[in-house]
């Protein structure tokens, strides 16, 4: 869906972006993490055909992005981060108007409304709406033309768990449909559970790329940390889980039958974030 | 159809702004301050009116409905679905061309203005290019006062040496190369002149679309977030 050879960008006569290559696969959900100023708003930038003067080859469904015309953009939804809808007009009539700037055949508003609980909202004007109201419309305003690839700009951002949760739930339903969904995110959670690949993007380069559960396998080795009484004061240790028979302490606390807890914990991903790029996610 | 789909939106939302609402107020006011003058005075005073308003509302509008939308981010939604600049240009103009129309025509009927169809040219052509003007300023400023700032020297630019030309201070023919003293000059009188107006107007126009189409594009490309 999108391929990605040699890109060069920058803003300035400093490179920013240089010599980037990677590819989407169809029906993918692709992320890019990265703190402020890594460069991922400008590679969806140039993704999505707003930056045309870029070098190297940016292919986004077999059109090159510094091409891109009203034929691409029938192809395309982008969900920014933050709300961009008429507040004057009610949900309804902010769909019906974006809808009918796209001549491919849309999907049916009430659907789209219940889909993310606004229903009954949908006469309700923009400006009487809340922020996590405001995020769901504006995914589904980028849902209105049926799109075959979906940019999303921190989808979660601001939304208590259970706003983030239906959220997720659509974009997985997008992914089922067999939509691509590029996802620019600084949440770990999200990233980790939605994403079939990640970019990690730092000062406009990418620092590692591959699958979430592929990246934390490979960096991190998962540990075990177990507690026991000694003293009246609980005591805790570590061990590499592939060391668990050798970890002389462990071994006597389970043969004297005193550990008062076990766990396994895997390294996060952003921990191997901060890892691969030395650099922490804000 | 998407140009006439996407200007008819933009029709309802300068209905849902309350800008139509407005021009009925004004209309109304305009046709008393009409029917309180002698009969002698009715002409020129609906020139005069028609000019500075209507045919020039959307100087203040125009930049007014952009800094609102602006605000709300609305462009960065705009500039990734297929609409074009030309056609974004088009669907904002032309609602407050309809507005300009119809309440110049009706204050033109009750002012019995000489030229009638020379006055609704004017006024449309006049509105264009003040929607133009205020538009090509709105996409490079951030905020009322600098649009204000901006606009305000355009303003007294393109109406006062319009107004002076209306009451023979400014006579020759040369200022027919100014967009206002063409325009105005098309609305008032019915001579050989108005090809000359007419095609003075048409520059102008095509001058200030060519502007506003450099400028939106540049505009849509510092949409969506990153470096702008």
């Amino acid at each position: 869906m999108i391929d990605i050879q040699k890109l060069t960008f920058s803003y300035t006569k400093q490179p920013f972006i240089e010599d980037m290559s990677f590819s989407v696969g169809d029906g993918e959900i692709f992320g890019f993490l990265g703190p402020s100023g890594a460069g991922k708003s400008t590679i969806q930038k140039i993704l999505i055909g707003m930056l045309p003067r870029y070098g190297g080859s940016v292919t986004v469904n077999g059109t090159e992005a510094r091409n891109a015309g009203s034929a691409f953009y029938e192809q395309i939804g982008v969900d920014f981060e933050y709300p961009t809808l008429y507040e004057k007009l009610t949900a309804r009539q902010n769909l019906r108007f974006f809808s009918s700037l796209y001549a491919s055949k849309k999907l049916d508003i009430d659907a789209l409304l219940a889909s993310v609980g606004l229903l009954k909202d949908g006469d309700k004007k923009v400006s009487d709406y809340s922020k996590g109201m405001r995020s769901r419309l504006g995914f589904i305003k980028a849902l209105i033309h049926n799109p075959i690839l979906l940019f999303l700009d921190e989808p979660t951002s601001g939304l208590d768990p259970n706003n983030a949760r239906i959220m997720k739930d659509c974009i997985l339903a997008q992914k089922a449909k067999g939509v691509t969904v590029v996802l620019t995110t600084h949440n770990m959670e999200d990233a980790a559970e939605l994403c079939d690949k990640v970019a990690f993007i730092v000062d406009g380069k990418v620092q590692a790329l591959d699958q979430p559960h592929k990246l934390i396998m490979q960096r991190g080795a998962a540990r075990l940390r177990y507690t026991w009484m000694e003293k009246n004061r609980e005591q805790s240790g570590f061990c590499a889980m592939e060391q668990t028979a050798h970890d002389e302490q462990l071994q006597k606390l389970i043969a004297e039958n005193r550990l008062t807890s076990i766990h396994s914990s895997e390294p996060t991903l952003g921990d191997i974030f901060m890892d691969v790029t030395g650099r922490k996610l804000q | 159809m998407r140009t006439f789909r996407f200007i008819w939106g933009e029709m309802q939302l300068i209905w849902k702004y309350g800008i139509v609402l407005l021009y009925i107020v004004f209309t109304l006011l305009y046709l008393f301050v009409l029917e309180l003058l002698p009969q002698s005075a009715k002409s020129i005073a609906a020139i005069i009116l028609v000019f500075t308003d209507p045919a020039a509302m959307g100087l203040f509008f125009m930049g007014a409905i952009l800094l609102l939308e602006k605000g709300q981010r609305v462009h960065w939604a705009l500039a990734v679905t297929p609409i074009k600049a030309n056609e974004y240009i088009l669907a904002k103009i032309v609602p407050l061309l309809c507005v300009a129309l119809v309440a110049g025509a009706i204050i033109s009927i009750a002012g019995n203005v000489a030229n009638f169809s020379g006055c609704m040219l004017g006024i449309g052509i006049g509105s264009l290019l003040f929607s133009m003007a205020s538009l090509w300023i709105a996409t490079k400023t951030n905020s009322v006062n600098s649009f204000l700032i901006a606009v305000i020297p355009v303003e007294i630019g393109i109406t006062l040496p319009a107004l002076l030309s209306l009451f023979n201070v400014l006579h020759s023919d040369w200022w027919l190369i100014h967009p206002g003293v063409a325009a105005i000059r098309l609305m008032s009188t019915k001579s050989s002149g108005e090809w000359i107006c007419l095609f003075s107007l048409l520059v102008w126009c095509a001058f200030f679309f060519l502007c506003c189409l450099r400028a939106v594009k540049r505009y849509f490309a510092t949409m969506g977030g990153g470096k702008e």
